[in-house]
């Protein structure tokens, strides 16, 4: 049964490649049919490059031209341009300097003739500055004297008041230091005192004493006993 | 006939004597209840002052300090009481008293106050001469310096 089968797988792998070998060979067939077409096609392609590249060449060759053309032209403007600025700008300067000049002599005259003007209305007026001057300070020293006057005797009498009342003050308060003095002086006097005394005393006490024989002692004791006896202390 | 306490007493004449037998007699006290059937004077013998212990013996030998410890201690409790309530004269001497002086001082207080008291002497030699003298919360100045002061303040008036 399997022999049957490998058989019949046999025969159909044969049939099979017979069968590609024929399609092979009908392909191979037709492209042979169609060779003569392919070289016109490729024949034709290389004219069409060949047309194509001239055209090429011949447009850059042109717009080359164009360009140097333009850069040419374009110098030239720039060079024109550049000798028209220089002109306009030293003709501007002139113009410029005459203006500057004439303006400036025009100011010289008007400022002289102002000067002389003023000057002349100056002197005439100085002189009548003066003569005011001269009148109002007559009556201002006449008033100021007069004032000056008034004010000097105001001021006598003031002073002598305020040196009444100072020297009223001044006594016051005098005796009232003095009396401060004095007081001070009497406190002192008697703070002296009583130190001084406090000093003897106390020197006494420390002499007296010694000085005592001890039989005075005790008889001062006694009778300080027999005194305490008579006051019914004991 | 003065009996054995009051011969001793008689014998203290200042605060500090006084107190010295005080302190002897709280310490006696502690005696009474040590050193077996030894008389009182015989256990403090060492401890005590000697004129002290002589008048415990002298008790003793006068059979005023009784047998029992009880009593005993109850006896010196009582001489302490009776120490400590004699009345003090306080002075202030500006000397240093000799002992004849402070007998006769004592016994002319005791003369004028019917009773024998204890002198609290304080030696101070500002007050020159003469005492202070304070008793039953009386106080007098009786000194030189109390009269010395008397003197400069009046001068001392008279001269402002």
């Amino acid at each position: 049964m399997s022999g049957t089968v490998i058989l019949i797988a046999l025969l159909l792998n044969a049939l099979t490649v017979l069968l590609v070998l024929y399609l092979v060979y009908k392909g191979d067939k037709a492209i042979g049919d169609l060779e003569p077409y392919i070289q016109d096609v490729e024949r034709m392609r290389g004219s069409i490059a060949r047309r194509g590249n001239q055209i090429l060449e011949k447009t850059i060759t042109v717009a080359q031209e164009i360009i140097r053309n333009a850069v040419s032209t374009s110098q030239k403007n720039i060079q024109s341009s550049e000798s028209l600025q220089a002109e306009i700008e030293n003709t501007l300067k002139r113009g410029v300097e005459q203006n500057l000049a004439e303006n400036k002599n025009l100011l010289q005259n008007a400022t002289k003739d102002i000067v002389s003007a003023y000057q002349e209305q100056f002197s005439v007026m100085s002189k009548e500055i003066e003569e005011a001057g001269l009148s109002s300070h007559r009556e201002l020293m006449e008033a100021s004297k007069q004032r000056i006057s008034e004010l000097s005797q105001g001021i006598t009498t003031e002073l002598s008041q305020v040196r009444q009342s100072a020297q009223e003050q001044i006594n016051q308060e005098l005796a009232a230091s003095q009396e401060k003095i004095k007081a001070y002086e009497a406190q002192k006097i008697k703070e002296l005192d009583s130190k001084v005394y406090q000093i003897l005393g106390e020197i006494a006490k420390k002499t007296i004493g010694r000085a005592i024989d001890l039989s005075t002692h005790e008889e001062l004791v006694l009778e300080a006993l027999k005194r305490a006896k008579k006051e019914k202390l004991l | 006939m003065e009996s054995v306490f009051e011969k001793f007493t008689d014998t203290i004449k200042t605060k500090e004597q006084l107190d010295r037998y005080l302190e002897q007699i709280r310490q006696a006290s502690r005696w009474v209840y040590k050193g077996g059937s030894l008389p009182l004077s015989e256990k403090i013998k060492g401890t005590a002052r000697e004129e002290f212990r002589q008048f415990v013996r002298e008790l003793e030998e006068a059979g005023q300090i009784p047998s029992a410890r009880r009593d005993e201690s109850t006896f010196l409790k009582n001489i302490a009481k009776t120490w400590e309530s004699l009345p003090v004269i306080r002075l202030k001497l500006a000397f240093l008293p000799s002992d004849d002086f402070l007998d006769d001082l004592t016994e002319w207080l005791a003369k004028q106050t019917g009773r024998k008291v204890v002198l609290d002497i304080e030696v101070d030699e500002r007050i020159i001469g003469g005492c202070t003298f304070e008793y039953a919360g009386e106080y007098r100045d009786c000194t030189l310096e109390a009269k010395l002061d008397e003197v400069l303040e009046a001068e001392v008036r008279r001269m402002i």
